[in-house]
């Protein structure tokens, strides 16, 4: 089979590019194992975790990181078309561009980052919070991965003193009679139509009836943002939602979202299937194959590597080494093994920066020599630590971006 | 825990590891007043940092003969005492291409000798018996080895020991003793939760704190040959093997192989380690390279089964007295009595020994404690069920099955708590939501633990329930039982501290095995607690 690009991995980064190729008329090909980083999204996209301007970091990074690879000024073109992907799958982000503002985390920390869906809790500084006013801060009966007390506690810190409720509703107890099935992908299922007035009906009961704001968790919407927004008209008082541990519902939302668009522009998903080799010749790969599909050849004109890292198993290792995991090329890691990992998980561990080899407009390297039509993109990149950083999503969704415009120069050509 | 009621007491044990526990019990059930103090938590030395192994004895039938003996007379008193913390998996000593198999005859004559079952079977019968085990194998002897779980051995003797009426003190380090002359009279505690320090007296102190006895010793005006010897074990991410697999030669490195819960664990190294190390035992990747290079020869498929952790204890080794070399080294019980040895009245240290002689080692440490008191009364523990391991009357411990539909968190806490399980709220259905996938260990579970078996933390409540312990190390659960915790204590702010400190517990015992799924675990870890939640904050550098 061929197609013009075969996009190896259905995470932000591999849809960002796919979706993007597919608009310019591309025929496409995505082959995506199925949960992505996307699962365990906070709600918002982080460019750098910084104060101030995250473009204007990128200065100061090494040559080896993503960002420098792509240029400051490139990621400045890329930016509006950044935002306007969004928008077309109908994700609402906003940002305070060109400054950072501020997420709260699942636990009621504060966190830099550059777009945040509008119905989340964020802040263009601390300050912001204070002027909710009287906050009531909910939590559903049962779920437990949804802390109010770390939540409570945080908020405490930065002088806010909400008011905890607990609730839950006779859909929401006939969730609780198997012990494993109160996670939040089960409730976002359950809080729907009438299930969910009767829920934000609830809630009212529960909470002082002066309160000016209300916070909940964000399992609201897991197809799409409707229940949000009818949870929302269910009060008169501003409903913000706060990320949740693991699975996260508005990550998911937004992964079935970048599927359908890919798909409805023409592109072909292959889900809950992995590309295990490639055939390489003259310094181009040829076609690859898959898990599910035997020996049955899938060529392309130009291919997307966006596997993830460690993770998402886009990176392997083993006692003797790191390695690419579906095409086996080459990774840019420690050759001692002692020099992996650090003693303190919240240090800089090295191996988190260990990743696909690339040149400088991301061509993959096998053998040491330039691919010049594989491409590798997000998370699987060597040369940043993007949890360190607070670089993951963007670096996803920029270096998807960046690779489709590198892929649709060279058909220009 | 508990309210200071009693200003004197008869006996003051000093550890909460199993010789302490155990001896904290027999002083209980003969009618002491006893108090338990541990410097931090229950198990937090070799206690918690072995195999696991309820030894037949068989290990030691040709070179420890007394030992040997010792063990098997253990072994069988466990498994009616504390029903509930054993596994009667039986074991194997098998015999490789590489090793002697005249050995084997040599090994089973010992073995009888000390009165080990001991029972050569056909390799072929032995790889029916345990599938797992190296097929090349040309000699099999099986013996009644069994797994103990010292975390639950060690609580369910502290939590009989308190239904005796005993005290205990977790979190209160001893700084120095009280003396009346040449008399130890006491203790001087700290309270490492307050940093508030009081004195407590007792008639006699016992020294029963492993490695540290050293210093306990030191403080009390005496001196004790002491020798550290680390050794490091591999956690796997699954049981293997549902038989002890042992080699059959002379005791070696990485030579056991012992399933327990869902996990198996091969160990271990033996190296002579400085003192100033013992208190943060790391494991090197020397250490890991050898401990897979001879389990994979027990059992080949562990080449390719996920490691889930390592860990390292210390052995605490005596040198016999006038030998400061160390190189007449004792592995038997040592059982001091300071006022005949020093001229230090109304002080025993109790040492050496192993997890399977722990009840031994209490034993004669309490019947020294009670001739001192000029107490008459016979030591009780080697037929008196702990709490949790009651028989009904007719009931047999049969193999546990599981059947599709059992609640198996009801189970799996019966299986941790013995017969105490009923007391683990289940009425509710927000008692039975899961905490912790992995180890099925639900809401109702987390409170008992905190209300009844002495829990302040993370780590604590790791070692009773083991939340945290399974194959994904804590990625979700730890956030929930911290939760849990922080309700329960009314102190969130400490919680979110204690949460990051044991994120990193867990982490310690991973990167020596760094690579493959447990980087991928370690990464996804913080992905989640810095990345998502950004709690590193909160760390402690």
């Amino acid at each position: 089979m061929k197609f013009d690009t075969i996009i190896i991995g259905g995470g932000l980064s591999g849809m960002a590019a796919g979706i993007s190729l597919a608009k310019k008329g591309q025929k496409c090909l995505m082959v995506s194992a199925g949960q992505s980083a996307l699962h365990f999204f906070s709600g918002s996209i982080d460019a750098y975790g910084c104060e101030g301007s995250a473009v204007g970091s990128v200065s100061s990074l090494p040559s080896c990181h993503p960002y420098s690879k792509m240029g400051k000024d490139t990621l400045i073109e890329l930016t509006p078309v950044a935002k306007s992907l969004l928008a077309d799958l109908g994700l609402d982000f906003v940002n305070n561009d060109p400054i950072n503002h501020y997420r709260m985390t699942p636990v009621g920390l504060m966190k830099p980052t550059w777009l945040t869906m509008r119905e989340y809790v964020r802040g263009s500084d601390v300050g912001q919070l204070e002027r909710w006013g009287k906050v009531a801060l909910v939590g559903i009966k049962g779920y437990l991965d949804f802390n109010t007390s770390f939540i409570s506690q945080n908020l405490d810190r930065q002088g806010i003193n909400a008011v905890e409720v607990e609730v839950t509703t006779p859909e929401l107890q006939k969730l609780r009679t198997n012990p494993s099935e109160m996670r939040s992908t089960n409730i976002a299922k359950t809080l729907v139509g009438d299930a969910l007035k009767a829920f934000a009906a609830e809630v009212k009961a529960a909470c002082p009836e002066d309160v000016d704001v209300y916070l909940l968790p964000a399992v609201f919407g897991i197809e799409d943002d409707g229940p949000v927004k009818a949870l929302q008209a269910e009060f008169d008082k501003p409903v913000h939602l706060i990320a949740t541990m693991p699975p996260s519902v508005p990550g998911i939302r937004m992964q079935t979202l970048m599927r359908r668009k890919f798909q409805a522009l023409g592109g072909t998903f292959m889900l809950g299937d992995a590309v295990v080799s490639g055939k390489f010749e003259g310094g181009r790969l040829v076609s690859v194959r898959t898990q599910n599909h035997g020996d049955m050849d899938f060529e392309a004109d130009n291919f997307v590597l966006a596997t993830g890292n460690f993770m998402t198993h886009g990176l392997t290792s083993d006692r003797n080494g790191v390695y690419e995991a579906a095409l086996g090329v080459d990774v840019d890691y420690l050759a001692d093994r002692k020099e992996w990992t650090k003693s303190n998980i919240f240090d800089d561990q090295p191996f988190m920066s260990f990743g696909v080899a690339t040149d400088d407009n991301l061509h993959a390297k096998k053998d040491g020599m330039v691919i010049e039509n594989l491409y590798a993109t997000g998370s699987v990149l060597s040369g940043f630590n993007g949890i360190k950083e607070g670089s993951s999503t963007g670096v996803s969704l920029m270096s998807g971006l960046y690779v489709a415009n590198q892929i649709t120069k060279t058909i220009g050509r | 825990m508990t309210d200071e009621t009693i200003k004197q007491y008869d006996v003051i044990v000093i550890g909460g590891g199993i010789t302490g526990a155990g001896t904290a019990r027999d002083c209980a059930m003969r009618g002491l007043k006893t108090l338990l103090v541990e410097r931090y938590d229950l198990t937090t030395g070799a206690t918690g940092r072995n195999h696991g192994l309820l030894h037949s004895g068989a290990r030691y039938a040709v070179t420890d003969h007394e030992s040997a003996e010792e063990c098997i007379s253990e072994n069988m008193i466990l498994r009616s005492i504390a029903r509930h913390c054993v596994e009667e998996t039986d074991g194997l000593f098998i015999t490789l291409p590489e090793d002697d198999l005249a050995y084997q005859a040599t090994f089973i004559e010992s073995c009888l000798r000390a009165g080990i079952k001991a029972e050569a079977i056909d390799p072929a019968e032995a790889r029916i018996l345990e599938p797992a085990v190296n097929k090349d194998l040309i000699g099999a002897v099986k013996v009644p080895d069994g797994a103990v779980d010292p975390f639950r051995l060690t609580m369910a003797n502290v939590y009989d020991a308190r239904m005796h009426g005993a005290d205990v003190l977790t979190y209160h380090e001893v700084v120095g003793m009280e003396k009346d002359g040449d008399r130890v009279v006491g203790v001087k505690l700290l309270n490492h939760h307050n940093h508030q320090t009081k004195i407590v007296h007792a008639a006699i102190t016992i020294n029963a704190a492993g490695i540290w006895g050293q210093k306990i010793v030191q403080m009390a005006g005496a001196q004790i040959g002491m020798f550290p010897a680390k050794g490091a074990l591999l956690v796997f991410g699954h049981r293997v093997n549902n038989v002890v697999i042992n080699r059959c030669r002379k005791p070696a490195n990485a030579d056991i192989l012992v399933p327990g819960d869902t996990v198996c664990v091969i160990g271990t190294t033996s190296d002579r380690v400085p003192f100033d190390t013992v208190d943060d035992m790391r494991v090197t990747p020397e250490e890991v390279d050898v401990l897979l290079r001879e389990g994979e020869k027990l059992a080949p498929c562990l080449a390719t089964t996920r490691i889930l952790r390592a860990y390292a204890g210390v052995r605490p080794l005596v040198a016999a007295d006038n030998d400061p070399s160390g190189r007449n080294i004792s592995r038997g019980i040592v059982c001091l009595d300071h006022e005949e040895r020093d001229g230090i009245p109304g002080f025993i240290t109790i040492t050496g020994g192993k997890l399977m002689t722990y009840r031994l080692m209490a034993e004669w440490a309490t019947d020294m404690a009670c001739r001192k008191l000029g107490i008459d009364k016979k030591c009780a523990t080697a037929t008196t069920p702990l709490y949790g391991s009651e028989l009904k009357a007719g009931e047999t411990r049969g193999k546990k099955t599981y059947s599709i539909g059992e609640k198996v968190a009801f189970r799996a806490a019966e299986g941790r708590h013995g017969t105490l399980s009923k007391d683990v709220p289940k009425a509710d259905i927000y008692d039975n939501a899961l905490v912790c996938e992995c180890e099925q260990v639900t809401v109702g579970e987390v409170k008992y633990a905190i209300e009844n078996l002495n829990v302040h933390n993370m780590l604590n409540l790791r070692r009773r329930t083991r939340v945290a312990m399974g194959t994904c190390q804590g990625e979700l659960c730890m956030c929930r039982a911290a939760g849990i915790l922080a309700k329960s204590e009314g102190n969130a702010a400490k919680a979110q501290v204690d949460l990051v400190e044991f994120v990193n517990e867990r982490w310690h015992g991973m990167y020596p095995v760094g690579w493959a799924d447990t980087l991928c675990e370690g990464q996804f870890t913080s992905m989640i607690y810095e990345g998502l939640c950004g709690l590193n904050v909160f760390d402690k550098k």
